[in-house]
């Protein structure tokens, strides 16, 4: 037994040095080691000053997963992976933050030692703002909030915020809506239990819920929702109050309508109830776990969790919300906006709510409880919001009248926004040099369209190579085909600096996120040579023909493949660009008929699961998949498939 | 009257025809969208955002996993009830889409076909008139420019010398709705509701695309109407009523009335080609209109969009070859017979 334990620990300490070198081992694989595991974990002690934590990730009953989905059930590059998928499942289901950080740590290496997908660049936020704007900042989630911004009263239309977009929202209920502009307009009239503040991504605070807990097991969720907060129905010029029935009703409501974004509420959410303010104390007394910003608590009573979040203001109510699995991002998701509560008597109105089938009344008349209320919606032509009077947050609405614009071609927005008819626009990168040196005078003061850069957004531009199709299946291939990019020269000559460096699938500024332990890919013909050779194709690829899949119309895209045309040419490959349409690119890339693609990715919730899980994922599932951290003083009895040792 | 009758029966017998032409035009389009390589409830559900489970859900919905033929007997049979199905883009009922939207369209092409007629016919008449002199040649360098702009460079020189540069007309839009709805069509129900606001400025947002629209019409019947009244001015009947001493101007109408066939027939296909919406117009000046819809129904595979509209410019095109071949048989005694 006690060499079995030192061997087990030699064995550990081996692989640690080696899988922090990287290349002790062959790129890309990963240490097995003895078939024995931990039979039940006693104990997790974060004996950080004696010994560094080893993580150990647990499988039980690997499957491999019959027609994977890409983007679903396995990565885009449908490159199988058992231990990528067994990490990629224990980090979405581990409650522990410390352990789940660490997890997205070894996942972001991974993703950047393996290479499956070749990570392109993050996008910064640069937008054309009129220098009469104030407070306007830009959010990876929320987007935009104009609760904050104000005009200068020299500014043309003071009361009034245009900007101009090139589509209009799908539909402005939450439940339905999977598209930007639908969910910026949304983010104005709803709100959600928990949100962001407005220059932060990493953590989350009250909304509509002014505390949260959750039971030591992680299947339960208990929120208080915050009192004397109206929904306001500009229609009927009513308000309702806002109940603990209306939150359940909301999350019920989207699952069950089960359109496109109900996954994000569903895939965790099994059941809600409103519990009594006795019921709520009976079940805290029994000890409730809390976490907000950085600090951690374990509770037993209502007052001590309000005290925990400094709250003492009115109560509407408790809310319990049953998991089906412990959930590591269950606060990211219900900050998302399906996760807007909506009023049940208001829909209960006006149609109720029928699984699979739109509902034609919340379509166009959302009833909310958030800073903005929609006045009018022209189809195809502008929404105006007017503020909520009503509204019980703070800061209250300076600016009288928003109107969303649609305005399809780039060339009208951008003389729109140059005469100073718009305030602000949607412009792509590659047309944001004809904004440059535009100044405007009004009422005697002097104005300046300025790009400002709002800060690391999380969408990210990576290129898909078909790990199924040669040359693409060798590890070597794939980091030759990353040391063969000019990463520079794209970022400055397609992307007008809006993109930076990506090193793995979780973006900068991500909980998760880490640059320790990765390789900074930079465009190195000698280096991409090299390891060709050691691929086995010493003399280049000898004129390889590969076909590019590039969507047509995306004008950062076709540029990025016209570069590549050029550096691969080095490593011998023929590449043809090859632009299609979307539905024919997505149709491609559903059932595998492609070798290689360009492609990019947003987020739907902010935590590192929206990115790891459908990128990153194996195509193998498991009966149970769990992740430990192991110290000396553990013993191994017992035989389970034994899935990773990492370093911590 | 024997000549009515006629003409009635002609009626009849064109009108007959709509229903297997519509019949036929369903069944080509219906075939051809399903024949994309495609997938397109993963479109609908977000692309590489889909679901897998949302996908199945959506293909249960519009009955996507179920054969060619039911899927064109639930098209049809829905059709019989006046229901042309749900966008799974827009999430509105593809009959509300249209309903929206083409009045715009209709707008659009009212206001530049009363510009063709307008600028385009009495062009053609003076350069008929006037042969080789200077005016006839202008017109004709004129009516070759109109042909060969692309209209895409027109809309935005408009847009950019009378918007940004002189700024004495909007960038594009419809404007401010009337207060009343009847129509769909901002400047009749402004000038029905008297909203003369409204008209002032909904007249000044339509001008430019209307004119965009207009150009090539311009230059096409500009073209027609010189060359027919020449065709017709050189007829045995003219030299003998000029012979017979009748005044000039009653010379001329009689010349035009018999011009008019070939003038009336291309200003028909004209406005029907205009209903179909102008994609290129109606997105640089940001115009809500049916061709907008139609591509964007295309880009997103929005079948009961696309088919939709296939069936409104079907109707629109069988109802104004239908009006046009009337206005023939009314112009025209010798058709009748």
């Amino acid at each position: 037994m006690q060499s079995k334990v030192v061997l087990m620990i030699a064995v550990i300490i081996a692989a640690v040095v080696g899988f922090g070198t990287g290349y002790v081992i062959a790129p890309g694989k990963v240490v097995e080691v003895e078939k024995e595991v931990v039979k039940e974990v006693v104990k997790k002690e974060y004996v950080y000053k004696v010994i560094n934590p080893k993580i150990v990730v647990l499988y039980k009953g690997a499957k491999k997963i019959e027609n994977p989905y890409p983007y679903s059930t396995i990565n885009p590059a449908l490159y199988e992976d058992i231990y990528l998928s067994a990490l990629i499942i224990a980090a979405k289901y581990e409650t522990d933050p410390v352990l789940r950080g660490k997890l997205y740590n070894i996942i972001q290496q991974l993703s950047n030692d393996i290479l499956p997908v070749i990570w392109l660049g993050q996008r910064i936020r640069m937008e054309p703002v009129w220098s009469w704007i104030y407070n306007f900042t830009y959010h990876p989630l929320i987007i935009y909030s104009f609760k904050y911004v104000s005009k200068d009263p020299k500014a043309p239309n003071p009361d009034t915020f245009t900007l101009l977009h090139d589509a209009e929202p799908r539909s402005l209920d939450p439940a339905v809506s999977y598209e930007g502009p639908g969910w910026l307009n949304m983010h104005q009239i709803y709100e959600t239990l928990v949100t962001y503040p407005i220059d932060s991504a990493d953590y989350v605070i009250p909304c509509l819920a002014v505390a949260w807990a959750y039971s030591p097991d992680g299947l339960e969720w208990y929120f208080i929702i915050r009192g004397n907060v109206v929904f306001y129905d500009p229609w009927e010029n009513k308000t309702y109050p806002l109940t603990p029935e209306d939150v359940v009703y909301s999350l019920d409501r989207v699952v069950k309508m089960s359109f496109g974004p109900s996954w994000i509420i569903s895939q965790f959410y099994e059941k809600g109830e409103v519990l009594t303010e006795e019921k709520f104390s009976e079940v805290i007394s029994k000890g409730l776990k809390t976490y907000f910003k950085d600090k951690t608590a374990t509770v037993t009573s209502i007052k001590e969790l309000l005290d925990f979040f400094g709250y003492n203001g009115p109560v509407a109510g408790y809310v319990k919300i049953k998991l089906s699995k412990p959930y590591g991002a269950v606060l990211a998701c219900l900050a998302s906006t399906p996760g807007s509560i909506v009023c049940k008597e208001y829909v209960e109105k006006h149609g109720g709510v029928e699984a699979n089938k739109e509902n034609t009344w919340m379509y166009d008349h959302p009833c909310g409880t958030g800073p903005y209320y929609l006045k009018e919606w022209v189809h195809n032509q502008y929404l105006v919001l007017e503020p909520n009077p009503y509204y019980w947050g703070e800061p209250k609405p300076k600016i009288k009248k928003v109107v969303y614009k649609v305005v399809p071609d780039i060339n009208t927005r951008i003389l729109l926004l140059k005469k100073g008819d718009a305030d602000m626009a949607y412009i792509s990168p590659s047309f944001l040099g004809k904004l440059k040196g535009v100044t405007l005078e009004h009422a005697g003061k002097k104005f300046e369209l300025k790009i400002v850069s709002t800060g690391l957004s999380f969408i990210i531009q990576y290129i898909v190579p078909n790990a199924n199709k040669k040359p693409f299946d060798n590890v070597y291939i794939r980091k030759a085909l990353a040391y063969a990019i000019p990463y520079e020269e794209i970022f400055k000559k397609v992307y007008n600096g809006t993109l930076v460096p990506l090193v793995g699938v979780i973006p900068k500024g991500m909980f998760g996120y880490t640059e320790e332990g990765v390789t900074k890919y930079t465009f190195n013909l000698t280096k991409a040579k090299e390891l060709l050779a050691k691929a086995g194709y010493s003399k280049g690829l000898g004129g390889m023909k590969i076909k590019m899949l590039v969507v047509e119309g995306v004008k950062e895209w076709e540029m990025i493949a016209t570069i590549l045309k050029q550096t691969w040419k080095e490593l011998g490959i023929d590449l043809e660009i090859d632009i299609k349409s979307w539905p024919v690119v997505d149709k491609k890339i559903e059932s595998g008929d492609f070798e290689i693609y360009i492609m990019g990715w947003g987020p739907d919730f902010l935590d590192p699961d929206d990115y790891a899980y459908p990128l990153l994922h194996g195509g193998y599932e498991f009966a149970d998949v769990k992740a430990v951290i192991v110290s000396s003083s553990y013993s191994v009895n017992s035989t389970v498939g034994l899935a990773y040792v990492c370093g911590g | 009257m024997i000549l009515l009758a006629e003409l009635k029966y002609y009626f009849i017998r064109r009108v007959l025809t709509f229903l297997p032409t519509l019949i036929g035009l369903t069944l080509m389009t219906f075939v051809v969208s399903v024949m994309i390589p495609s997938n397109p409830a993963r479109l609908w559900a977000g692309g590489i955002k889909a679901n897998p489970e949302i996908i199945e859900m959506i293909k249960k919905k519009y009955h996507l996993d179920e054969p060619l033929y039911m899927q064109y007997y639930y098209y049809i049979t829905n059709l019989l009830k006046g229901d042309l199905g749900t966008s799974p883009i827009t999430h509105r009922p593809v009959i509300l889409d249209i309903m929206t939207y083409f009045p715009a369209t209709v707008e659009l092409a009212i206001l530049a076909e009363i510009l063709v007629i307008v600028i385009g016919v009495p062009l053609g008449v003076i350069s008929a008139l006037k042969k080789d002199s200077l005016v006839d040649h202008v017109v004709r360098v004129f009516s070759l420019i109109g042909v060969s702009l692309p209209i895409f460079w027109l809309g935005l020189m408009l847009q950019w010398v009378f918007y940004y540069y002189l700024g004495i007309l909007p960038a594009g839009g419809r404007g401010i709705p009337p207060k009343v709805k009847y129509t769909g069509l901002y400047m009749l129900d402004s000038l029905l509701c008297q909203d003369w606001n409204a008209f002032v400025d909904n007249l000044s947002h339509a001008i430019m695309p209307a004119f965009t629209l207009a150009y090539i019409g311009i230059g096409i019947i500009a073209r027609i109407t010189r060359s027919s009244i020449l065709d017709v001015a050189s007829a045995d009947f003219v030299v003998f009523l000029q012979v017979k001493g009748l005044e000039k101007i009653k010379v001329l109408k009689h010349i035009l009335k018999n011009a008019l066939v070939p003038i009336v027939t291309m200003l028909g296909l004209e406005f029907g080609a205009l209903l179909s919406g102008a994609v290129i117009t109606e997105t640089i000046f940001y115009w809500p209109g049916i061709g907008r819809y139609a591509v964007q129904g295309v880009n997103n595979l929005d079948f009961p969009a696309i088919m939709g509209v296939t069936l409104l410019v079907g109707l629109v095109y069988i109802i104004t070859n239908l009006v046009v071949d009337l206005m023939y048989a009314a112009i025209d005694p010798r058709v009748r017979l």
